[in-house]
Order: structure tokens, then sequence, then C-alpha cells
């Protein structure tokens, strides 16, 4: 009797399994699908803070060489969170055999059927990001000004980074996304603009000087 | 040791060999010593600042590596558990959204070109498995005779271009129009497909071609489901079926008034 209502239960609870989860799809993809939409806001979010907190270390302004090493390091440590993020989002989205994305949508900018515009800055952003992480390491082999260039490369992978969320991000439309994403970036432009206006004064003071 | 050399020498071999070097003083012997002891300190001590009031980072071994060390793992734990609790939340905001949103199907299916009928199935079902239009479908034409069929009572479509009734799930509404020509499905396309969630944006941009020729090579509703588009397969076939059954029942009633 016991055993016969235990698997009346049980029976009834694998009805439901076939009926609401295998029925509608791998939940296996549907977690890899959360995953690659938590780990693209994240990646988002940390390259912004990244470079943030590039322009506050270089720029003499905001007091912040007071403690070089600790800026730097930290400034260096969210920039390559930001690209592991990013390489599990792409992984994840790979992975998810309902979404369909090729090695080459991923890879190759332009490749995508669908969506090619915001698959395409994604790419970019991606490879961009890489260019300035990978090249800070061996940073000793560059001119000075030639590395300061490419590691610039980070600001505009950063804002297609952005562009990218707000075209294909399937969270774009939520309140939560249109508030905080406009903070973050502000976040991020705000001592950008100060280190640009920094330069610019500094330079219009060396001028005369120099004449 | 030169000087003496010098020293030893005549007054011819003198005028012949170059003049000597000039002798160090004991001054900048001194001012060598000095510097050579400076260099001497720096290798000894790297952490002393320099003259010029800069450290020489490669060569202090007292330097830490990762001056941010807990700001950093700091910064990774963050981050994973944001992640984290984004992929729960989107877990359970989706789940909500299945429960609290049923498949239904909705409209009218509407016909153009041969018959001016009309199928009104306008049937709410909790799940698109029994949501095919298994309620009647109801075609009038102008002599205002009402015909009313079931979905296999008749096997020929007649010709025009039917529009399915719109089955909405989770991800957004559905709705599908055939072309029957000749008694057969020439065309089929997908009127409306969910476009709220890029994702459903990109499934049905790959799922919709694969059942448009499920639906011309079988002439039917009866296709199999695309792998990943279960929602969108399921209201695509409920769609065309209410669209089938609206070819069939025009088909039906043509042969009536004739």
């Amino acid at each position: 009797m016991h055993v016969t209502a235990r698997q009346h239960c049980l029976e009834q609870l694998a009805a439901h399994w076939m009926s609401s989860e295998l029925r509608k799809g791998d939940p296996v993809n549907a977690w890899l699908w959360y995953v690659t939409r938590a780990t693209g806001i994240v990646a988002t979010v940390l390259m912004l803070a990244s470079l943030a907190w590039g322009f506050l270390f270089s720029a003499r302004e905001t007091g912040t060489r007071l403690r070089p090493a600790w800026w730097l390091d930290l400034h260096k440590g969210l920039g390559g969170l930001a690209l592991v993020f990013t390489v599990v989002h792409l992984v994840t989205a790979f992975a998810d055999s309902d979404l369909g994305v090729s090695l080459a949508t991923m890879l190759v900018p332009g490749a995508a059927d669908t969506t090619t515009a915001a698959f395409t800055w994604g790419v970019i952003a991606f490879y961009g990001l890489a260019v300035a992480i990978f090249t800070s390491w061996p940073k000793m082999l560059f001119r000075r000004r030639t590395w300061r260039m490419v590691h610039l490369l980070s600001v505009p992978a950063t804002a297609l980074a952005c562009v990218h969320a707000y075209q294909i991000g399937s969270d774009a439309h939520s309140a939560a996304f249109r508030i905080l994403m406009p903070v973050a970036v502000g976040c991020a432009v705000y001592p950008l603009g100060v280190r640009v206006v920094g330069l610019a004064l500094s330079k219009s003071q060396r001028t005369p000087s120099n004449n | 040791m030169r000087r003496a050399l010098n020293g030893g020498m005549n007054t011819e071999s003198q005028s012949v060999l170059p003049p000597p070097n000039p002798v160090p003083s004991t001054e900048i012997a001194q001012d060598m010593q000095a510097r050579l002891a400076r260099l001497s300190a720096r290798r000894v001590a790297p952490d002393q600042p320099a003259a010029t009031g800069r450290t020489t980072p490669a060569m202090n071994p007292r330097r830490k590596r990762h001056a941010a060390k807990r700001s950093r793992a700091a910064a990774v734990m963050m981050s994973v558990a944001t992640a984290a609790g984004l992929s729960a939340y989107f877990q359970h905001a989706d789940s909500a959204a299945a429960s609290s949103s049923p498949n239904t199907l909705t409209g009218v299916a509407t016909a153009s070109g041969t018959g001016a009928s009309t199928a009104t199935p306008a049937s709410t079902s909790a799940s698109s498995s029994t949501a095919t239009t298994a309620g009647a479908v109801t075609s009038s034409n102008s002599t205002g005779a009402t015909a009313t069929t079931a979905t296999t009572a008749a096997s020929t479509l007649a010709d025009g271009t039917y529009t399915g009734a719109t089955d909405t799930n989770k991800w957004g509404p559905v709705q599908v129009q055939i072309t029957v020509v000749g008694g057969k499905i020439t065309q089929v396309a997908a009127v409306q497909t969910p476009t709220s969630d890029n994702k459903s944006v990109s499934i049905n941009a790959r799922a919709t071609p694969t059942l448009a020729s499920e639906v011309l090579s079988a002439q039917s509703a009866s296709i199999d489901t695309v792998s990943g588009a279960t929602y969108t397969s399921d209201s695509y076939k409920v769609s065309l079926q209410s669209a089938i059954d609206l070819a069939r029942a025009t088909a039906v009633q043509a042969g009536a008034t004739a």
C-alpha cells in the first residue's frame, strides 16, 4: 500500500517533469542561456569599471597617484576579469544549442546571419579588449607612445560592448538595465572627462613656456 | 707605474713617444670611488630611493607582486556572485512567466482569395498540446449558409490565402499564413513570431524555415518539432492547424454551395 502510494507519487512527478521540462527544451540549454546573459552583463560592467580605474589612475587630478601600485594592479585585475567573463559569455553562448551561434559568428565580424551589426560590435569589442590586455604584459617591448595608443583601444571596445549589450541583450529593455547601464557608463565617462580636460589644461599651460 | 716608466726613459725617447696620458688626480679618483660605492650600495639595498627619487621596481625584491591582492579577490568574488545571482534571477523570472502565462489561442483565422470565410476557433486553452482547433470551424459566405465540419471531415483545401489564429506562448505570439493553390499548400509564412527576446528572434529565424519546409512536404500540421524551438513549434502547429481547418471548411462550403 505504502509502496504503491510512493510509486504513484513518483509517476506523477515523472509525468509532471516530462510535461513541463523535457517537452519544453533542454534545461541545460536554459541554464547556459541564463549564464550567457549574466556573464555578458557582468563583463560589460567590469569593462566599464576597469576603464574608470585606468583613467582615475592616469589622471593626476584625481590624486590617485598616492598609491599607484594599488590602482594599477586593480585596473589590471578588473580588465583581466572582464576578459575572463567575456570568454565565459562566448563559451556558454556557443554551447547553448538552442541559440545556434556558430564559431564564425562569434569570431568573425559580420558573419552573423541575424542581427549582424550587434554581433559585429560584440566581436570587435572582444578583440579590442583582448589586444588591450595582452599588450599590457609585454609592455616593455613597445614604445611608450605606441603602447598607449594600442591600450586606448579599450575605450572604443568598451563603447562597442555597451552598444552590443543594448542592441542584442535580452535584458536591454528591462527597467533595471535602462537605469543601471547609464549610471555605469557615467561612472566611466567621468574620469575620462577629467583625464581629457586635465590633458588639455596641461597642454595649454605648456604651450606658452615652449614658445 | 706609468710615471716610473716615464721617469726611467731618456730625453730622445721622450720626444718620439706621444705625450703620456694625464695622471688622474687624487680628487677625481676619490670621486670615482664614491660613485662606485653608491652604485654598490644601490645593488645591495635596491629599495632605497636613488638620487632621482625614483625606486627601481624591477630590482626590488620586497615589492608586492599584486599590490591590490585583496581588492582583486573581492572583485572576483563580487563578479562571480553577481553572475550567479543574475542567473538564478533569470531562471526564477522565466519560471514565473511560464506559470503565469499559459498558451492561449486568440484571434480569428481569416481567408482571402477564393472564398470569403471566417473561422472562429478563438478558443483559449491551457496548453499548446490541447490548443488545437478542435472546436468547430464556422464558415459563412454570401449565401448565408453555415457549414460546420470537423478537422478531418474534408481532405481537400480550397484555394486562397489563409491566416491562422494567433497562438501566444510564454515568449510571445505566433501566427501562420498559408497559401493554397490547386488544393495544395504552396507557401507558408510566419506572420508573427516572438520578438521580445533576442534569443527568440534568433531561434525563430532558424526554426521557421524548417517548419515551413516540413509543412510543404507533409501538407498538414503533423510536423516534427524543431529541436530547441519547442514553444515556437507548438504554437506554429496550432496556428497552422487553424489555417488548414479554415481552408478545408471553405472547400466544404464551396462544395455545399455548388
